[in-house]
């Protein structure tokens, strides 16, 4: 039986390290969220920021086509910038990020937060392809365990298991969204639903999916937010947090009176559970109005020229004042 | 709890290691706990059918036990019967035959609509229920004792290795094996972990890539072009056999490194030079339970010739509604009758050793091929669809199959490998190679295990069953 034992584990060693030595040949070793970050942080670097989709939005119809990151850059000429950005990110990228940099020896003087509202509810929240789930073990794991293990992880749904994501497209599209009791169809009901035009009915579910769920502080990108603003406090670096502007008045034609007050709600939770780590939260939910946010198949945070300026200036206001 | 899943890894070596660190008088305590988890992991209410059904044959048993008179003992067998019979029946086809009727009065003009509520179907209940009947029909025929231990009695249906898909064991060949003790056996346990690689290379490397190459076709069968659909249809058949033989490879492997002995479930089917012989050798515990529980009964060959052919008919018939709710795996089963009877007739007319024995199994291959369309299309518009297009020559498909991997060469060429490796372990499975070439080869196996697996979530076929 010893012999047989003993066969089995080296038999496993040899798996192991033909794993890791064949995943290191073969697969892709390049992480373009972090090869280009790295390539930013070079030398020195004032503000970290973290965005996602509305960061790098531009409208075909802008007279100005810079993005937001583009503005930002040039209303802060003397801060060095290095921005994290793209469709999806959400809190466990940047808090994987800001573990990956500080590692490194990185020191930003201030990290810049995006919290966009959409992030917690089904729509985001759930969707398998913004999980980042190989991202985020290369982040942890580094480079050589990562990728070895990335490739099972994946084929056979440890990722989704671990975090309670579905494990397929089609799992995520049969979700069903819930205002209060009330059902408001599956998201492929309310995503497919929309037909020619947008009906005040379909705007009512596609603003419910997307804003009126109830957010309660043991959501995981809650938590997500909280270990970075811990991270940021033992680091001693300061953290702005800002929540992305929202189309609040299509909300409230869409929805009704409660949108609002459904939004200020969750945004009272979020900024609470950072409070509670030390971390201030600016709140930009209502600070824009319709006509500058860009109207595409639903409801969305993507901003045109002018609301990119208007979010560009206030925030860089703010770090201005707060002296990063 | 599917075998291809990290969570049965994890159970299955908890209980390898438990079941030989326990004394023998827990072990079978220890495996109906670890087989009751392994089935609630999915849907753990479930497991009250399971239980009710075994609870009630155990009785019936004894009654049968206890009772002389002819009548009585039918009217037992008859209770369990329709107990087993028709939990299978409210479960998995009552929607069906509901909207059969439905279908049929709306020929006579008759609208009705029944409300049903949408029930989820027990995994693997169709094994279970003809696992749980197979020991009260032994037990009436006097072929099997009865069994006094209840938790026994559970653990024979329950048993994790073959519970959601076979092989179907009978009450006289597993039921003693827990009587008996099970010393940790080195070649045993050796030659099982090698039997569940195997399957699982069959499962996750072989079956799952071709199930990609299937499922683009039968999904949407009127995008496909002549060529796609004639891949799909060889690339179906070898899914299915490595799908399924690789499930009970793992079930036998899994048993084996305990201790138990499960019957076999194929052998060489592909191989097979006729169709009769194909049913010999494929899912042989179900072939074998139809063949001692449906046919003789019927009176098998010895009722004569018309009789016994109608007897074929039925059994196969039956055979292929058990595989599912659906006319189109009712006429998969009538189409294999047909066959078997077929070539029987055949064979009394000119002796098939005429031809040589690889032409006979391409043809059979090729006669098998045609019943899987049947058995895997939604409809028969969608196979009578493939049927009259296989053969349309066109190349190319149209919208979503484009953009599918069915020409990634990359793809195919992983497939057929896989599907010639198939075919060379059945061809020559007794080769014994070096020792340093069968190392690489478990190294390589795990490797495939590991990388091989397409990144889609696909359940062993039969578990629908």
């Amino acid at each position: 039986m010893r012999k047989l034992v003993t066969k089995f584990l080296i038999l496993s060693v040899a798996v192991l390290v033909s794993q890791i030595v064949l995943a290191n040949l073969w697969e892709d070793r390049r992480l373009p969220m972090r090869d280009q970050l790295l390539a930013e942080i070079k030398g020195r670097t004032d503000l970290l920021i973290f965005g996602d989709s509305v960061m790098q939005f531009t409208s075909k119809s802008d007279s100005d086509s810079r993005t937001l990151g583009e503005m930002i850059r040039g209303e802060l000429p003397n801060h060095q910038l290095a921005i994290v950005q793209d469709a999806g990110y959400a809190a466990e990228i940047y808090s994987d990020i800001l573990d990956y940099v500080l590692r490194r020896g990185v020191r930003p003087r201030a990290v810049i937060l995006t919290v966009n509202l959409r992030t917690f509810g089904l729509m985001w929240d759930q969707r398998p392809d913004f999980q980042f789930s190989s991202e985020l073990l290369r982040l942890r794991w580094g480079d050589t365990l990562g990728l070895a293990a990335d490739r099972p992880m994946a084929a056979y749904q440890v990722y989704s298991r671990i975090e309670g994501y579905p494990t397929s497209v089609k799992e995520y599209m049969n979700l069903t969204s819930y205002r209060g009791a009330k059902r408001m169809g599956t998201i492929r009901e309310i995503l497919e639903g929309q037909g020619k035009w947008a009906t005040v009915p379909w705007l009512d579910r596609t603003f419910s999916l997307t804003y009126m769920y109830p957010l309660e502080p043991v959501h995981r990108k809650i938590q997500t937010l909280q270990k970075l603003a811990r991270t940021c406090r033992s680091a001693g670096i300061p953290l702005l947090a800002y929540v992305t502007p929202v189309d609040v008045q299509s909300g409230e034609f869409a929805v009704g009176p409660e949108f609002r007050s459904q939004v200020a709600c969750n945004i009272q939770v979020i900024r609470k559970a950072l409070a509670d780590c030390g971390a201030p939260l600016l709140d930009l939910s209502f600070a824009l109005d319709s006509d500058v946010f860009e109207w595409r198949s639903y409801p969305n945070e993507h901003l045109r020229d002018l609301g990119r300026s208007r979010l560009a200036a206030e925030l860089c206001a703010r770090i201005r004042a707060g002296g990063f | 709890m599917t075998f291809a899943s990290p969570e049965f890894i994890i159970l299955f070596f908890s209980v390898l290691i438990l079941y030989y660190c326990f004394p023998h008088r827990f072990r079978n305590a220890l495996l109906l706990v670890a087989s009751a988890v392994f089935y609630m992991w999915w849907r753990p209410e479930y497991i009250l059918v399971i239980l009710f059904s075994v609870t009630v044959d155990y009785f019936i048993a004894f009654g049968l036990e206890r009772t002389g008179g002819v009548v009585r003992r039918r009217l037992l067998l008859v209770t369990s019967l329709v107990t087993n019979l028709g939990l299978l029946f409210f479960f998995k086809y009552f929607e069906f035959s509901s909207d059969s009727l439905r279908s049929l009065l709306g020929l006579f003009h008759v609208h009705w609509e029944p409300s049903i509520a949408k029930l989820i179907l027990p995994i693997g209940i169709s094994f279970h229920t003809f696992q749980a009947l197979s020991y009260t029909i032994d037990v009436y025929r006097g072929e099997k004792s009865v069994e006094r231990s209840l938790g026994k009695l559970w653990l024979y249906v329950l048993f994790f290795p073959q519970l959601v898909a076979g092989p179907i064991e009978r009450a006289g060949h597993l039921l003693p094996q827990f009587d008996q003790v099970h010393a940790p056996d080195p070649e045993g346990i050796s030659n099982g972990m090698k039997r569940i690689l195997w399957g699982l290379i069959k499962k996750v490397a072989i079956a799952d890539r071709l199930a990609v190459i299937a499922d683009a076709v039968y999904d949407h069968p009127a995008n496909a072009s002549g060529t796609q659909i004639l891949v799909a249809t060889y690339a179906f058949a070898f899914q299915i056999y490595a799908d399924f033989s690789g499930y009970s490879d793992i079930a036998i492997g899994a048993a084996q490194t305990l201790g138990f002995r499960l019957r076999e479930n194929f052998d060489r089917p592909y191989f097979a030079p006729s169709p009769s012989e194909f049913w010999r050798r494929w899912h042989m515990s179900l072939s074998s339970w139809f063949r001692d529980y449906v046919y003789f009964p019927m009176g098998g060959s010895r009722a004569g010739e018309l009789r016994g052919f109608i007897a074929v008919l039925i059994t196969f018939t039956l055979s292929g509604l058990w595989h599912g709710a659906r006319w189109t795996f009712v006429v998969w089963g009538a189409y294999h009758g047909m066959l078997w009877i077929l070539s029987r007739a055949a064979r009394r007319r000119r002796p098939p050793e005429l031809l040589p024995s690889w032409v006979r199994a391409t043809a059979t291959f090729h006669l098998v091929l045609v019943g899987w369309v049947l058995f895997r299309a939604s409809s028969f518009t969608d196979a009578w669809y493939v049927l009259t297009h296989a053969f349309s020559g066109s190349v190319v498909g149209s919208g979503i199959l484009q953009e599918r991997s069915l020409y990634k060469w990359s793809d195919l060429l992983l497939s057929l490998l896989g599907i010639v490796a198939l075919l060379i372990a059945d061809w020559k499975p007794t080769v014994k190679f070096p020792a340093f070439c069968r190392w690489i080869a478990y190294v390589a196996g795990a490797l495939l295990v590991l990388n091989g697996r397409p990144f889609v979530n696909l359940p062993f076929i039969y578990f629908q069953f």
